[in-house]
């Protein structure tokens, strides 16, 4: 490895990135256009523009992104747009089947007349309603049904008085029973006393018994008469009554009819309720009588008239491509449902209880559906998934999957599905159903992934810049200066952790700029300023900051141990990450390590207890190339070492700590104390090249508070990666004194100029035989390992061999 | 009632073993009972000649609707119509009940038209009623209580076969001032809240004004009062003058005019559908 280059700390323009905002004039974002839409998020863009217009099954659109993106809003967006370009879609109308009225029929109309005809039958059911009692209480329909059953009353009169005529002629008469007729000896139209008739003579008596036993026999046949000459009667009637109704419903139903002409599954249906009307008179008969009693039993929901009624499950009103968001998928919600409604203890529905569910709402449009929330509910997913397959939507009741109701239900035609579904939710959820589900990628098959961060440019700034100023209007928040804007910009560029870069988290920006606004207000500001943008970050990191004030004290009253001046050997101050829910900070932890002769093992003590990750082992076993790799190379690695994270309690993972361990290993080696105003971050490869890690601004600001909580010293400083210098959006404290020279990040190329930097040694190279030189840190390392391995060998031969590790 | 006029009538006297103990039909009495103010006085009688019969070893009866032929037994008819009598008791007290009518049941035994004509007093009013089953008319007996109830000095409710209560008119025909329909007929039309159509003879054009008079005194006001003159009050001329009013209600006075009879009365109530009230003139102190 050639000699490192010389090291300085990064200048203090580097260490904070300013927004220029020089795309764009304005005081105010009063003044700034509105930012329709999304912001630089073509893929996604690309994405749904191809889901939304492709007609083929199956590329329904999973859209997917960080955490506080507002997917949701902006999917919305280009979906609203989108559905601009589409035909208006059908309305559906539920009607019963007067066939078979569990099983009610779907019918569609062209978008937004569905209501017309709802409203033509219903007007047309209460002009009946009162016409067809009126023309059954009319005097010509009274004549014509007194009429009939004057004839049947008459014939039943003429058989009642030739049987008693017949009765009397040979002294007898017809008495009543209870439940039917006898016959009786008479004299002078009254019975005979049975002392009396016991006292007639015997033939006398023998024939009033056979007279009665010849006329009970037309007893018999006058009464078996009675039921036909009734069923005579009420077909007589009924067929005067269909012939009246006929003449009173002609009209308002060929005009009905008339007016849907042009849709022959509706004209059929309203012939099948004129059919049906004329086999129901009684009907409007019992309205009549029930309406002049005050009741109301017609007109509620449930009552004798709903078969006539159309149910409207979904209409048009817009003329437009309708967008719907499910936010609450149930399987209700989702595919409709059938209500009950409780009458007389018992549970009672028809096709008027037919609800519409989502998809109903959004059939010909575009469905927008939380994926977290759709696979929560119980039912919902293999339910969508049956829809899309099936292509029609089948209204499930969910009471039968579990076997909860022996109610009497209803099975409603399935209504065709054209719908292009829109699942929007975490990129986890997206992999999981990607892995798991076998027929999510068969209804899924459009990928929209909007990135989590864009580009920082003059462009975008000022895009995001606009953006403030939309989210301002939109929320009713008070508008933001140029100052106001331009440190949102760069708080935009810290969320996303990398000045080169802006977040695209814009739920937390809108939250950012409802608090500017909040203490804009407070502070009697009629615009929101930079310095309300800060109170308002400094405010969001005081309410989060709880855990991490307890992490700084602990440090400061030397509960934690961490040094921030002097030098020590095999010890140094890492810096770590730690994240609590929406916060996030970084700490300084004490690494230490010790060494002796071994068996060539670098013992990862966190990895022993299971406190480590499997990144943390990594990180570690790649030390143990390092060493090989460079170190006495004609030797077999006699070493055994160990690395600690003191006082760490909870787990450790990643590999950002590799360096800081290859330096405390280092040291130990060479026993050469490294300095303890020094941090360090960053993860190493083999070849001892020091690697970019996360977290950057966060783990350096955490080591600066603890040491200007000690007081600076001039000395203090972090050793980051080099990468790292483009990610750096520093608080303006820590800016400030590393301008003032009391503070300093150091850019690290490799673990030679970090050691340099920390033990004040040169590293050193191999010259021409080999050798490292005299006074250089590599030169003490390896010679310390040779005497390991000399030490080694000898307790080797002492013991005739063995492992002591 | 406003009127300090006494009401003629107290009762109305339903027979339930021969001919109104269906329920339609007794909730229809227990209407009128109502909108006349009349107690309801429920019927039942055990017709004598039938358990007499019973006796006889070879009676038996055909029993509906099965049309099957069993022997009478005297202890079984008994028990029948006990169960009949309960019944019918029950539904009576049902039906008053829900319209707050004064309720009275009796159960008799004899000959059923013997018996009515013997309780039946000027001070009742008898329901008529055409039996809700074809069958009802086949035995005479029933002929025979009306007829006596007829010969009696009770007035008569006429109620004709498949007759559906309805709104409309009170409609009366008056062959004078006195004539004693007017008061329950304006009883009627005040509880009832429909019009008084007054059916006068042409000619008499006192007699309007002072029905008008009458009827104001009985409750009604002016308004509610309508008259309309006949050219003779012969059943023909009625039936015209009602024309298409559809009233709810007729009285007569029996035996006032040329339509004041029975036949007439029994006619009306066929042809127009509607219950007719035959009031059967009081006699005079004098007499």
């Amino acid at each position: 490895m050639p000699d490192a280059p010389p090291i300085q700390p990064i200048p203090p323009d580097r260490l904070y990135r300013r927004a220029a905002l020089d795309a764009l004039e304005f005081a105010s974002t009063a003044e700034l256009a509105p930012l329709p839409g999304l912001m630089e998020q073509s893929r996604a863009q690309e994405a749904i523009g191809l889901g939304t217009t492709i007609g083929q099954r199956g590329f329904n659109i999973f859209a997917t992104g960080a955490p506080g993106a507002r997917i949701r809003q902006s999917v919305r967006t280009l979906l609203d747009a989108a559905a601009l370009a589409r035909p208006a879609p059908s309305d559906w109308v539920y009607v019963n089947n007067f066939a078979a009225p569990h099983r009610p029929v779907a019918l569609a109309l062209p978008g937004g007349r569905a209501p017309a005809l709802a409203k033509s039958m219903h007007s047309l059911v209460e002009d009946l309603k009162v016409a067809l009692p009126a023309i059954f209480e009319s005097e010509d329909y009274q004549k014509r049904r007194g009429a009939i059953e004057q004839s049947i009353q008459e014939k039943n009169e003429q058989a009642f008085a030739a049987l008693n005529a017949k009765a009397q002629a040979r002294g007898i008469v017809i008495l009543r029973t209870p439940v039917g007729f006898a016959m009786a000896p008479a004299r002078d139209g009254k019975v005979v006393p049975p002392a009396d008739f016991n006292a007639w003579p015997e033939p006398e008596q023998q024939a009033v018994r056979t007279a009665i036993g010849e006329l009970e026999k037309d007893l018999e046949e006058t009464l078996r008469a009675l039921p036909r000459r009734e069923k005579e009667q009420r077909d007589a009637v009924r067929a005067l009554d269909r012939d009246t109704a006929q003449f009173a419903i002609a009209q308002p139903f060929d005009e009905m009819r008339a007016a849907f002409e042009d849709l022959p599954q509706v004209t059929g249906h309203i012939d099948a309720t004129r059919a049906d009307m004329l086999e129901n008179l009684p009907l409007f008969m019992q309205a009549a009588a029930a309406a002049a009693e005050g009741a109301l039993a017609g007109m509620r929901l449930g009552g004798p008239f709903d078969r006539y009624e159309i149910n409207v499950l979904v209409t048009q009103e817009n003329h437009a491509a309708p967008v719907v968001e499910e936010l609450h998928p149930t399987l209700g919600d989702l595919l409709g449902r059938v209500e009950y409604l409780q009458m007389q203890g018992a549970l009672v529905t028809n096709f008027r209880l037919i609800k519409p569910g989502a998809l109903h709402r959004a059939n010909g449009g575009m469905i927008l559906v939380d994926a977290r929330a759709l696979l929560s509910e119980p039912f919902s997913w293999p339910a969508l998934k049956r829809a899309l397959m099936r292509q029609e939507i089948v209204i499930e009741d969910i009471s039968r999957f579990v076997g909860l109701t022996t109610t009497v239900s209803l099975e409603p035609d399935p209504v065709p599905l054209d719908v292009k579904v829109v699942l929007f939710g975490d990129r986890v959820l997206y992999y999981l159903l990607s892995a798991l589900d076998p027929e999510f990628p068969q209804h899924f098959k459009v990928l929209a992934d909007f990135d989590d961060d864009i580009d920082r440019s003059a462009g975008t700034e000022a895009m995001l810049a606009r953006l403030v100023g939309t989210i301002a209007a939109q929320d009713g928040l008070k508008p933001l200066d140029r100052g106001a804007v331009a440190r949102v910009v760069e708080h935009a560029a810290r969320m996303a952790d990398d000045a080169a870069k802006l977040t695209l988290r814009s739920e937390k920006l809108l939250d950012l700029i409802a608090e500017a606004s909040h203490w804009a207000g407070r502070n009697g500001h009629a615009v929101a300023t930079r310095d309300d943008v800060e109170q308002a970050i400094a405010q969001q990191r005081r309410r989060a900051g709880r855990v991490q004030e307890r992490s700084r004290e602990m440090v400061l009253r030397d509960i934690a141990l961490i040094d921030t001046s002097g030098s020590r050997v095999g010890q140094v101050n890492g810096l770590s990450v730690l994240s609590l829910g929406d916060h996030s900070f970084g700490q300084p932890s004490r690494i230490t390590c010790r060494v002796r002769p071994g068996g060539g093992k670098i013992v990862d003590i966190e990895r022993e207890v299971e406190l480590g990750g499997p990144l943390h082992s990594k990180g570690v076993l790649i030390l143990s190339g390092f060493l090989a790799g460079r170190y006495a190379l004609d030797t077999p690695m006699s070493l055994y070492a160990s690395l600690v994270f003191e006082q760490s309690y909870g787990g450790v993972d990643g590999d950002s700590a590799s360096s800081a361990e290859l330096y405390t290993l280092l040291s130990a080696l060479a026993d050469a104390p490294l300095r303890q105003d020094l941090a360090v971050t960053g993860s190493v490869n083999q070849h001892g090249v020091v690697q970019a890690i996360g977290g950057v601004n966060d783990k350096i600001e955490g080591y600066f508070d603890i040491c200007a909580a000690r007081g600076l010293t001039g000395t203090q400083g972090v050793l980051i990666p080099a990468a790292n210098a483009q990610h750096l959006m520093l608080r303006a404290d820590v800016v400030e004194a590393c301008a003032a020279g009391r503070f300093a990040v150091w850019p690290v190329h490799s673990i030679d100029q970090g050691i340099g930097l920390l033990t004040g040694l040169p590293a050193g190279e191999r010259d021409a035989a080999g050798a490292y030189p005299e006074g250089t840190l590599n030169r003490a390392v390896e010679e310390r390992l040779k005497l390991f391995a000399k030490a080694r060998k000898a307790a080797g031969e002492a013991r005739s061999g063995g492992d002591d590790t | 009632m406003s009127s300090g006029e006494r009401a003629i009538h107290r009762r109305l006297i339903v027979e339930l073993c021969h001919g109104g103990a269906d329920a339609r039909t007794l909730r229809a009495v227990a209407e009128f009972a109502a909108l006349l103010e009349l107690d309801l006085h429920g019927l039942f009688i055990e017709d004598a000649a039938l358990l007499a019969l019973a006796e006889l070893p070879f009676a038996r009866e055909i029993r509906l609707p099965t049309h099957e032929w069993q022997k009478l037994d005297a202890d079984r008819i008994a028990g029948e119509l006990h169960r009949a009598a309960e019944h019918a008791q029950r539904l009576l007290h049902e039906v008053a009940a829900a319209l707050d009518v004064p309720t009275a049941f009796q159960v008799l035994r004899g000959d059923p038209a013997e018996t009515i004509a013997a309780i039946a007093s000027g001070s009742d009013v008898i329901v008529v009623a055409e039996p809700a089953a074809p069958g009802g008319r086949l035995a005479p007996g029933l002929s025979r209580v009306y007829e006596a109830a007829h010969g009696s000095a009770a007035s008569l409710l006429l109620l004709p076969g498949g007759f559906t209560p309805r709104r409309g008119p009170v409609a009366v025909l008056l062959a004078g001032t006195d004539d004693p329909s007017l008061p329950p007929a304006a009883r009627a039309a005040v509880n009832t809240r429909e019009r008084l159509l007054v059916l006068l003879p042409e000619g008499d054009v006192a007699l309007g004004g002072s029905v008008a008079e009458r009827a104001m005194a009985l409750g009604l006001s002016r308004s509610r009062v309508a008259t309309r003159t006949l050219g003779a009050l012969h059943a023909e001329d009625l039936l015209h003058a009602l024309g298409h009013v559809r009233e709810r209600l007729v009285v007569l006075t029996r035996g006032a005019s040329a339509a004041g009879d029975v036949a007439v009365a029994v006619r009306i109530a066929a042809d127009r559908g509607v219950p007719v009230l035959l009031v059967e003139p009081q006699p005079s102190p004098a007499q």
